[in-house]
């Protein structure tokens, strides 16, 4: 029996360690224009992610101004530390290098990456954010994204901080991300 | 064939002086690189209950009536069967995050400084063509920012 027990707590102590590894957010890679990046790589710093994509002729290039505006009006110093992601949701229609552009054009130190399905549910469902492919059946589009308005903050262990909803007010963005920033950094 | 391009002439000047749909502040989105689709925004105000039932212009493969927004914190991007609604004498606003004229398949992407033209068509068939500057959004973004 307590050979059982014994044989029992190696295996959990085996899952938790696989599992640990497997399932940390923060060592996912994920494919950018140059090498494969990790949250964990922003060591002393914070990410705000974006799920969206590069068909979204609207919400998107709304959302990604408001974010570069908002940057600019970060305090130098907290703006070094907060490194943009967008995530792109549409698999099938983006192209990592025209997403890059794309978010290039809006902000030169901004981030791309279209992950494999797999890693984009993986990072989706660890935030709690949601997309779902829509089909536009009368529309040249074919079919539309749905997906979460909101950017998340996390840091380099992959913890989600916060959800930000801010609308496309770049004043209100920059005040809330400066807010969450202060408070984790008085913790 | 004189009098024809007078009578022509003079037949499409009144039709614009009858345009019962006035449309201010129109503009084009500027285009991100690699990005196929984009967007017009505009205010229109009717005199007579009015929907605009369709767009066109040569810039895109496809132009189609749109709406976006944010329900239950998720973007949602639908095409309007319907059109859009003109109600009598309110100003209905063509806006970043709602309602847009919606260009796909734009083959050379519109600049900031470049201008384009495209049409609305109304339920009374009357058509109506606008020419808009196209804009980027990040300037009003700033602008409103400050």
């Amino acid at each position: 029996m307590k050979k059982i027990w014994l044989s029992s707590l190696a295996l959990a102590a085996a899952l938790a360690l696989t599992g640990c590894q497997s399932s940390s957010i923060a060592e996912v890679d994920l494919p950018t224009m140059g090498a494969p990046i990790q949250l964990a790589d922003q060591e002393d710093g914070y990410w705000l992610i974006y799920f969206g994509f590069t068909s979204c002729p609207d919400v998107c290039p709304t959302t990604m101004a408001t974010l570069s505006s908002a940057m600019r009006m970060l305090p130098q110093d907290m703006a070094d530390k907060v490194q943009v992601l967008l995530v792109s949701v549409d698999t099938e229609r983006d192209e990592l290098a025209a997403v890059n552009d794309y978010v290039q054009y809006f902000n030169p130190a901004f981030m791309a990456s279209v992950p494999e399905t797999e890693t984009l549910d993986q990072l989706v469902s660890h935030f709690g954010a949601f997309y779902r492919k829509v089909p536009l059946e009368d529309s040249a589009m074919g079919y539309t994204m749905d997906h979460s308005a909101a950017l998340y903050l996390s840091n380099g262990e992959g913890d989600h901080l916060a959800t930000l909803l801010e609308g496309y007010n770049p004043k209100a963005l920059a005040e809330r991300i400066e807010r969450e920033i202060t408070k984790q950094n008085g913790a | 064939m004189k009098k024809l391009i007078t009578a022509a002439l003079a037949l499409s000047v009144s039709l614009s002086a009858m345009a019962e749909v006035d449309v201010m502040d129109a503009y084009v989105r500027a285009m991100a690189p690699s990005q196929k689709m984009t967007a017009a925004f505009m205010h229109l105000t009717a005199e007579t209950d009015r929907r605009v039932v369709a767009a066109y212009s040569n810039i895109a493969n496809s132009v189609e009536l749109h709406t976006g927004y944010v329900e239950d914190g998720v973007m949602r991007m639908r095409q309007l069967e319907n059109g859009i609604e003109l109600p009598a004498g309110e100003t209905v606003k063509l806006e970043p995050g709602g309602l847009h004229v919606m260009f796909i398949g734009v083959q050379t992407p519109v600049a900031e400084g470049e201008e384009v033209t495209f049409t609305l068509e109304f339920d009374n068939g009357e058509q109506q063509t606008i020419t808009a500057p196209v804009k980027s959004v990040m300037q009003k973004m700033d602008h409103s920012g400050h």
